[in-house]
């Protein structure tokens, strides 16, 4: 997929969901940790804004290690809570650290913004719809 | 068990130590490598849950430190990790770990690992106990069991091996006890 293509796809995905609810709550089902859930989006939430600034950061000012570390250490929990959209840009991210490409780091850093924010976002909808908030 | 988690993931570490829970373990819980070490050396664990990549020792540094201490009993390691493909699977193996579980976890195969982990961490307590010292009568040569009970040697070995027994005759159990019966049956030399 080139750069181009994949930018688009990234927009053209704006509109759907971040969060995979239903089969984050499958998961959870299937695991039988269903009461855990209002915990986990909770720990969620009071950690990613850290995390999304971290990036933020590393993209803007530091290194490719930065780049890698910090994208990497979103990216895992992005991926338990099924926010697939987040967690592919964050891989994206993650990669162009390792590659050494700063520049498709920061071409990417606008749709993850907007996705980190409609995440954060649904999961906040997802908690008052659990009666928490 | 007593379970050591290590992950700079909070969401990851609550999944996997409600999980662990659920399977009636006891876990302990480290934000890093660093803090992972420091509470290996003080905790009695048999199992470490790894994350790989992790801010200062990482995850395939912190199994290497745990090798390299070589404690007794045997400490299990299972790496936890996104990453993928056979290079990271043939670097965490070398590294000292006993398996590998992709995120995000499964609850099933994360029961099925934890498992085979206690399957081997019970062979090697067996091992460890036929390695050292056994208490044996002086009189009948019965061997006492972990739970004090009392048995036969052979039962004693065919229970913890593979080992099954022939049996035979010594040339000197031959000249002392086969002999004499075999005289006393033919009668005096004439």
């Amino acid at each position: 997929m080139t750069d181009s293509v994949r930018a688009q796809s990234f927009e053209s995905t704006q509109h759907q969901p971040p969060i995979d609810v239903a089969e984050f709550y499958g998961a959870m089902h299937e695991a039988g940790l269903t009461e855990i859930i209002n915990e986990l989006i909770e720990t969620f939430l009071e950690d990613a804004p850290n995390r999304f600034n971290a990036v933020v950061a590393a993209v803007e000012g530091a290194g490719a290690e930065e780049i890698k570390a910090a994208a990497h250490a979103y990216k895992s929990p992005a991926t338990y809570m099924r926010a697939h959209e987040l967690a592919c840009l964050l891989h994206e991210i993650e990669t162009a650290g390792e590659q050494g490409d700063a520049t498709r780091a920061s071409d990417l850093l606008p749709y993850l913004r907007q996705n980190h924010e409609a995440t954060v976002g649904q999961l906040h909808a997802m908690l008052e719809g659990n009666g928490r908030m | 068990m007593r379970i050591l988690i290590a992950d700079d993931d909070r969401v990851a570490r609550l999944l996997l130590k409600t999980t662990l829970e659920s399977f009636g373990h006891e876990v302990i819980e480290a934000g890093d490598g660093a803090e992972a070490w420091s509470r290996y050396k003080e905790e009695a664990v048999r199992l470490l849950v790894s994350d790989w990549m992790m801010p200062g020792l990482n995850g395939l540094e912190l199994c290497r430190a745990v090798r390299n201490h070589g404690r007794t009993p045997y400490t299990y390691i299972i790496m936890l990790t996104v990453l993928g493909g056979k290079g990271s699977y043939l670097q965490a193996m070398d590294a000292g770990a006993d398996d590998f579980i992709r995120k995000p976890l499964d609850s099933d195969e994360l029961a099925a690992r934890v498992r085979v982990a206690e399957r081997i961490l019970g062979l090697h307590t067996e091992v460890r106990q036929l390695e050292a010292l056994l208490p044996i009568c002086s009189y009948c040569k019965k061997i006492r069991d972990e739970r004090n009970s009392w048995h036969a040697i052979e039962t004693y070995v065919q229970q913890r091996t593979d080992t099954s027994f022939s049996h035979g005759i010594c040339p000197e159990c031959y000249e002392t006890q086969i002999e004499p019966q075999l005289r006393s049956i033919s009668g005096p030399a004439a």
